[in-house]
């Protein structure tokens, strides 16, 4: 099967996936837009960072910067989720809790997602970045 | 609880909107559809797409006005004269047919599939939106286009009157967390493109792919 990609508004690609025949799908690409018909396979299939792709010479690529700030939004989250119940216990003040194991176990946080970040900033290819992110 | 005996209603003001009751229970008359209606002419067809001539295998029972319903064949399009077994189109049709099922069914009888199902649902689509996005299957729609993550457009085959159409959309996925579809009205609808937008309300409405993104287009 084929496809048309072009350029979005945003800098990024849209891919349009035709139900049948590709020229039956023309119609739907912006007007006066550049595209180009592509076969299914030059698209990725990893869409990790479906928010860096960018169109390349020849087929789509990734903006390493991009896939960086991605990754980074991605590291958030997790550490986030990871803080949440130490957060619940300093927040509540419960009696009993060991504020200073609570503490402890967040900076044990802190640190390894400080070196994530580090890993992801080192990163020279979306591959690295995934491994960076233990994805 | 008493019955009514009869074999005939009709409104004293009208000649012609009689229900007759027939003798073995079911509802006839000329208004309303029998099985055959409901069923309608099932035949096969070739025409090229961009084309209206359509060469069905047989003729029987096809007459001008009926609603022709076959893939690529646009909403709405009816019979405009039958030739021997050459079936002339409304409208071109958006796609090369080779002996491929057609059916063609009543313009005028109440509860034919043309008569109530043309004015339900428009349009519809099942892709997967991970991985290679693929269409599973589709009506009246000529592609979806994929603008990144969770940001899908859905395009017709052949455009709506207007945009005040009801867009339904869903989504699922085989993880544990819950996921929503829904029209995305940043991007104002148009008559001829919906776009929507799947995400994960667990993470604060985080954009994410589904596997299974359905949407349904009523007018």
């Amino acid at each position: 099967m084929k496809r048309i990609i072009y350029q979005s508004e945003s800098g990024g690609v849209a891919v349009i996936i035709p139900t049948e025949l590709v020229d039956l799908a023309l119609k739907d690409v912006p007007e006066g837009v550049p595209y180009e018909i592509v076969e299914e396979a030059d698209i990725p299939s990893d869409r990790t960072f479906r928010g860096a792709w960018v169109m390349g010479d020849c087929c789509i690529e990734h903006d390493l910067d991009q896939c960086k700030a991605i990754a980074h939004d991605k590291r958030r989250a997790a550490r986030a989720e990871e803080f949440t119940p130490h957060d619940e216990l300093i927040a509540k003040q419960i009696p009993g809790v060991d504020a200073a194991a609570v503490e402890e176990a967040r900076q044990a946080i802190r640190d390894r997602y400080a070196a994530v970040q580090a890993e992801i900033e080192a990163a020279a290819s979306p591959d690295e970045i995934k491994a960076a992110l233990g994805i | 609880m008493s019955t009514l005996s009869t074999t005939n209603l009709k409104n004293p003001s009208s000649g012609s909107n009689n229900i007759v009751l027939n003798t073995d229970g079911t509802i006839g008359g000329a208004a309303l559809a029998g099985v055959s209606d409901v069923t309608g002419v099932n035949t096969t067809g070739t025409v090229t797409s961009g084309t209206t001539s359509l060469t069905v295998a047989s003729a029987t029972g096809i007459t001008a006005g009926m609603y022709v319903v076959g893939e690529g064949i646009a909403p709405g399009t009816t019979v405009s004269t039958v030739v021997g077994t050459t079936v002339t189109l409304s409208a071109n049709a958006g796609a090369t047919l080779s002996s491929d099922p057609v059916t063609f069914y009543s313009a005028s009888k109440v509860i034919t599939p043309a008569a109530v199902g043309g004015m339900l649902c428009r349009a519809w689509v099942n892709f997967n939106g991970t991985g290679t996005v693929a269409i599973r299957a589709s009506y009246n729609v000529s592609s979806i286009t994929d603008n990144g993550t969770g940001d899908y457009t859905v395009n017709f085959t052949t455009a709506l009157a207007d945009a005040n159409y009801s867009c339904v959309a869903s989504s699922g996925t085989a993880a544990s967390d819950y996921r929503i579809a829904v029209p995305n009205f940043n991007a104002a609808p148009t008559s001829s493109a919906c776009r929507l937008r799947t995400s994960t309300p667990a993470a604060a409405g985080t954009a994410a792919d589904d596997p299974y993104v359905n949407v349904a287009i009523f007018r």
